[in-house]
């Protein structure tokens, strides 16, 4: 996903997008104009489950979609007055540039260098580095893990943030799946990888659990709109307050995070209202 | 005897290098010109600047009454003037038939039935007719080479051009294609034949047309040229052959 | 449990969703192909021409298409045009002119080396019979260039299909997107779902493929008879 992010990140330098005034996407995404049109365009992942993915029905579901979803009703009055757009991780902040949607709603974590493109309301989500063990020998800290084997994959955060500490032998695979086989097969003592990752597969592999979910920097995931619409973000942001006082980050985990993840603490994932 | 060719002063260069230097000759209807040569003394492109496929820097060539040259309507005129090349020139996806008929139904607006009259008759006179639904590609170089007259026929032309047709067969091959032309000029055609076979220009042409260096060095009746050649230059050319013969 | 998670093929939902994404990736790649072939011709055709009015356009053309990625060009297209222009074309009209456009320059320049790489005295022997540069073209030098262009063209025609998923990034869901989203919603239960879900379109490309492949071998081995 990191790489596909850098590739649409090379293409529009390429095509030489960033700087350029945007004529024709001004004004389309006004509160105004979104109530006129009568829908919010809001773009959401397909195949990323549990925050965006199609149901066997074809309906849209997940995290994201349950936030897009109260967005409409507290916007315009009814919770179906969206269209969704199918996005990639290559194209999030190109459909946001080009005015092809309002919001992107996409897992999408806040860095300073897509904030120079996008801007970002506040948080509903939280990503860290955590990493799940055998429950027979449970890494329950960092330190835990002096003088033994880490399992991550190549390339990931993981990879580069323990990379940098001493006293930890690193075992680095290419893809996920041999990588939680090796730990199936005890070839580490753990496997670190994004939070949100591992607690989904402890989830479905009895016997291990994730011991330790906040390593790293804890990177907020927020609603991002089009660099300028301050209108539209302060909205999202007001939005977001407003129904923190209902818990509904917490809500939004029963209802679809929960299922992946079993019964974890929510904690170490959720935002509630936007304060990260 | 009515002139129908007549090449007047004709020039031609590629660049710095002169091809053709003041070419003058003419010739009647119903009569063969051969035109021999060493190669690269010009007479391929003499040929080609008669139907406009190569353009010529001065004087002038009167076909039919008409002065050919810039303006011309080359198309009108080459459906008057048949060639036939060197190399097997035959349209390998068309059958033999459709070569022989295409340029009559494209250019002279034939019906399908009337070319293909026209395209059997000549395959029957030079005995190919079985073939007349083969591909090139299943004829012998002897046979594309005839197919490839009768093609050039099937138009009715006034006068035919004939460049070194025999010059990649074998001498067997030669031989027929030879003895289609000997029929072809027993007809009264028109004919100017470049050739390099001496004995076959011997044979067939009423004229005879020497050229060395872009320019004619000899005319008369081929029996006289080859008999006694007035100039040391045909001489020598002629020397050449002497030990192939 | 050789065939367990199979039974995601017998949903006919996801049946249905395939195949929708299905008709999806043929019409774009067919429009795309038909033009592209259309084009193509027309473009290779003036492109013989030795003018630099005409080489110095379509060099550039070429090169730019050649040089330039197929996902950029989408980019431009669909986001660029949008975002500088104002053009809001859908994904799928995007798709179609880009890989028009791209097949169209492939072509042209197949047509145009097919067409030189003939050899002179064709041209000349069908001029010294009368006949017009068009008539040239159109019943001597394209009916022989076109045998030539088969192979190269069969497998223009595939690697457009081939590049079809790529139309992710224009929003455009197509049949190997809705099998993603198939498999991805099946991850925790059905761990299988990849192998068989990439499996059926797997045989799904493989059959648009291949009566093409057919179709060429047969067409080359009927001219090559000639």
């Amino acid at each position: 996903m990191r790489k596909l992010s850098g590739f649409a990140a090379v293409i529009a330098a390429i095509i030489g997008f960033s700087g350029l005034p945007a004529l024709a996407a001004d004004a389309q995404d006004s509160i105004a104009a979104i109530k006129a049109r009568g829908f919010l365009k809001i773009a959401v992942f397909s195949d990323k489950p549990p925050f965006g993915f199609v149901d066997k029905d074809g309906k849209n579901q997940g995290y994201d979609v349950y936030f897009a979803k109260r967005f409409a009703r507290e916007l315009l009055g009814d919770e179906n007055r969206i269209e969704f757009t199918l996005t990639e991780p290559a194209n999030r902040v190109d459909l946001l540039e080009s005015g092809r949607v309002d919001i992107v709603l996409a897992n999408f974590t806040v860095t300073p260098e897509r904030a120079r493109r996008v801007d970002f309301a506040k948080p509903y989500f939280k990503t860290a580095i955590g990493v799940v063990s055998n429950d027979k020998t449970p890494v329950k800290k960092v330190d835990d893990l002096q003088g033994k084997k880490l399992i991550v994959i190549r390339g990931t955060t993981a990879d580069v943030y323990f990379s940098k500490l001493s006293g930890i032998e690193l075992v680095k695979y290419d893809q996920i799946s041999d990588a939680f086989q090796a730990l199936r097969d005890g070839r580490g003592a753990g496997l670190a990888q994004d939070t949100t990752l591992v607690l989904a597969w402890a989830n479905e592999n009895k016997g291990f659990s994730v011991g330790v979910g906040d390593i790293g920097n804890v990177d907020p995931i927020a609603p991002a709109v089009r660099k300028g619409n301050t209108e539209l973000r302060d909205w999202i942001n007001d939005t977001l307050v407003k129904l923190g006082k209902e818990s509904f980050a917490r809500q939004a985990f029963d209802a679809t995070l929960k299922p992946y993840y079993g019964n974890v603490e929510p904690e170490n994932l959720i935002v509630e209202g936007g304060n990260f | 005897m009515s002139e129908i060719l007549a090449v007047r002063n004709l020039r031609k260069s590629f660049g710095p290098h002169v091809v053709l230097d003041g070419i003058d000759f003419s010739v009647d209807e119903g009569k063969v010109l051969t035109i021999i040569g060493a190669s690269g003394c010009g007479k391929s492109t003499l040929l080609r600047t008669i139907n406009g496929l190569e353009a010529f820097d001065g004087g002038e060539i009167v076909f039919d009454g008409e002065r050919l040259g810039p303006g011309t309507d080359w198309r009108r005129v080459r459906s008057h003037i048949g060639m036939v090349f060197q190399s097997y020139d035959l349209f390998n996806h068309l059958k033999v038939i459709d070569n022989i008929t295409l340029a009559p139904i494209k250019v002279q607006n034939k019906r399908k039935e009337e070319a293909e009259e026209i395209a059997m008759n000549l395959l029957r006179r030079i005995r190919l007719d079985d073939k007349r639904n083969a591909y090139p590609r299943e004829l012998s170089g002897g046979q594309k080479q005839r197919v490839a007259i009768a093609r050039a026929l099937a138009m009715q032309p006034r006068i035919m051009l004939f460049d070194e047709i025999t010059a990649s067969l074998d001498p067997e091959m030669s031989q027929e294609v030879l003895e289609a032309l000997l029929e072809l000029a027993a007809t009264k055609m028109t004919m100017i034949v470049v050739t390099h076979e001496m004995g076959f220009a011997k044979a067939i042409g009423d004229d005879l047309l020497f050229m060395d260096d872009g320019k004619v060095v000899e005319r008369g009746a081929p029996r006289d040229f080859f008999a006694a050649p007035r100039t040391q230059r045909a001489r020598r050319f002629l020397s050449r052959f002497e030990y192939q013969i | 449990m050789p065939f367990s998670g199979a039974e995601i093929l017998f949903d006919p939902a996801n049946l249905a969703r395939l195949g929708e994404g299905l008709i999806v990736t043929v019409r774009i790649a067919a429009i795309s192909i038909v033009f592209a072939f259309l084009f193509g011709m027309v473009i290779g055709v003036i492109a013989l021409s030795r003018s630099g009015f005409v080489q110095i356009p379509y060099q550039l053309f070429l090169q730019a298409i050649r040089i330039v990625p197929q996902i950029v060009w989408l980019f431009l297209f669909f986001f660029g045009f949008a975002r500088l222009l104002g053009w809001n074309w859908s994904g799928e009209t995007t798709g179609i002119v880009v890989f028009s456009i791209w097949g169209a320059a492939e072509m042209a320049d197949l047509v145009r080396a097919s067409i030189s790489s003939l050899p002179a005295h064709q041209t000349q022997s069908a001029l010294a019979l009368g006949l017009a540069r068009s008539q040239i073209y159109l019943h001597v030098l394209i009916p022989q260039a076109v045998r030539r262009l088969i192979p190269a063209s069969i497998n223009l025609a595939t690697r457009i299909i081939k590049t079809t998923p790529l139309l992710v990034l224009i929003t455009i869901v197509e049949v190997l997107k809705v099998g993603q989203q198939l498999i991805e919603a099946k991850i925790l239960t059905n761990p299988a779902a990849a192998f068989w879900i990439y499996g059926l379109i797997f045989v799904i490309y493989f059959l648009i493929c291949f009566p093409i492949a057919v179709l060429s071998r047969r067409l080359e081995a009927k001219w090559s008879a000639q």
